[in-house]
């Protein structure tokens, strides 16, 4: 028995050096890779001189020798959802996606302020972009990376691959910190988002805290959010991280700088619906979801709807992340008016087109986020 | 020129398979690692991608004959593939319809052959041939 130091290339032209036993299984060295990389175990297939490896095989049975390669690829994936329309990069174009799937709405909702500077997307443009070359191709562009920085935008379609690339690139989370610790984006960034303005000179240290930095760069957490949105076929994925925003408190607030929304449409009100957790196969309804306009004014008939599962993963992520719950503390407390005070005005207009049944129109307004023509649309659909 | 024996290519060949080359999209080494003779080998070609090929691997068995590389190798598929080069029934490589086999020169290799049919496999006309589940064998 001795030790090998063999080379992984994987598919994406990551590279990998692992050191095993020669009595080591195949599956002990895809263990061994996953730890160094996010693709699971399972999911990986490797290939040394030609043959495909057997997780019940030993190291030895293949004679695999030190400094030699071996190449992992991934097994299939779901087929990427189509890659939404590069929203970010052309404000004006408002995607319409299919309706996510809806199911009867709880009545607990809050709202975040869907203010976000957006230091990495075009609205903001003075920044430099590492990624825009990465991005370009059929990605969306901008769109896509809207998508990824910001919870907010994530029903940009994202590339899989192209995701975990960027995760992995050590600049990524160096230009995340380096971008933190210059204190004009700092500024530009507070002065563009109120919520952030209103919380003072705390948010200044909460952003160039350690933990935010980890937590913002730590690649396995972004990688679990690009697997929440790929959960959510990529569709109504905005409006289901704004919800998670307002889940988790302060989390939507510390996020929200990565958004994609431009500032114009720094004013929109995120539908935060919590549905229960089998939102599976119900009926499709139509939803307001301001991040997907991003930057487009007006009401969007699109996706909304948080599959609420993931909200709560999410929740339980930010306190399993123990800076969660520290940052969490820092922000204002969620104003939580009852929805018939907060939505009086647009009930009353339900009232006055003929929608009688109160409890109906204000799940539909609490699943639109407080958008009249959203929570028609819903009502027709008879989703609610 | 002096021609490169068979061996001191075969070896070359073999070094150049257990380092990897390129991105792993083709891959190949000795069937056993003990063959002296280096007549057996193992090949793997990852399908191109915007194909029905995409993430398939598909399993290879090359032949060294003696007079390797004076005359060209003999490929077989052991996966099952659909690809007009390749015989229905028993998965070999008709030579004379692949290019690189059919116009062999001596400094082609293993690698070039894997490559090749790769390149097939993408090619307009045969990315969208319908193909067997994945996971039979010839």
């Amino acid at each position: 028995m001795s030790e090998v130091t063999v080379n992984v290339k994987a598919s994406n032209d990551q590279k990998y050096v692992i050191t095993l036993m020669t009595t080591d299984t195949v599956q002990d060295f895809k263990d061994k890779i996953a730890e160094k990389c996010d693709t699971a175990a399972d999911r990986m297939r490797l290939i040394y001189s030609g043959r495909v490896l057997k997780d019940q095989d030993t190291i030895e049975s293949y004679k695999i020798a030190e400094g030699h390669t071996v190449h992992m690829v991934r097994s299939a994936v779901a087929a990427a959802s189509s890659a939404a329309p590069a929203a970010a990069a052309a404000p004006a174009a408002a995607p319409v996606t299919p309706a996510a799937p809806i199911t009867p709405a709880s009545t607990a909702a809050t709202t975040t302020p869907a203010a976000a500077a957006d230091p990495f997307g075009t609205g903001a443009g003075a920044l430099p972009n590492p990624w825009a070359n990465m991005m370009g191709g059929g990605m969306g562009g901008m769109g896509g990376f809207g998508g990824m920085g910001g919870m907010g935008g994530m029903g940009g379609g994202m590339d899989p691959n192209m995701m975990n690339q960027m995760m992995q690139d050590p600049n990524f989370a160096q230009y995340m910190s380096t971008m933190l610790q210059n204190p004009q984006v700092l500024e530009s960034m507070i002065s563009m988002n109120p919520q952030l303005a209103a919380m003072g000179p705390e948010v200044r240290q909460m952003l160039q805290s350690p933990q935010f930095q980890q937590m913002i760069s730590n690649p396995e957490m972004l990688r679990q959010v690009a697997q929440m949105s790929q959960q959510m076929g990529g569709m109504g994925g905005m409006g289901g991280m704004g919800g998670m925003g307002g889940y988790g408190g302060g989390a939507g607030n510390m996020y929200n700088p990565w958004g994609a929304a431009v500032p114009a449409a720094a004013a929109a009100t995120t539908p935060a619906t919590t549905t229960p957790p089998t939102s599976g196969a119900t009926p499709a309804a139509p939803a307001f979801n301001p991040f997907a306009a991003l930057g487009g004014a007006g009401a969007n008939p699109g996706a909304a709807g948080a599959p609420n599962p993931m909200a709560q993963y999410w929740a339980q992520q930010m306190a399993a992340m123990g800076a969660g719950a520290g940052i969490g503390a820092a922000a204002p407390v969620q104003p939580q008016e009852p929805p018939e005070v907060r939505f009086q005005v647009q009930l009353q207009q339900l009232n006055e087109m003929g929608f009688w049944d109160a409890a109906k129109n204000i799940r539909a307004l609490l699943a639109a986020g407080g958008n009249v023509h959203a929570a028609i649309e819903m009502l027709f659909s008879g989703s609610i | 020129m002096a021609k490169i024996p068979r061996n001191f290519k075969l070896m070359e060949e073999l070094e150049k398979g257990e380092k990897g080359i390129g991105d792993g999209t083709c891959s190949y080494g000795l069937k056993d690692g003990d063959d002296m003779l280096m007549t057996n080998w193992n090949g793997t070609i990852l399908g191109p991608g915007h194909s029905v090929h995409e993430n398939r691997i598909y399993s290879l068995h090359l032949y060294c004959g003696d007079h390797y590389p004076d005359v060209p190798p003999t490929v077989s598929f052991t996966s099952r593939i659909n690809l007009p080069c390749v015989n229905q029934n028993t998965g070999l490589v008709d030579s004379s319809r692949l290019a690189c086999l059919s116009n062999w020169k001596r400094n082609y290799g293993l690698e070039t052959v894997l490559t090749e049919l790769r390149r097939e496999m993408a090619l307009p006309q045969n990315r969208k041939l319908p193909q067997p589940p994945e996971g039979t064998f010839y």
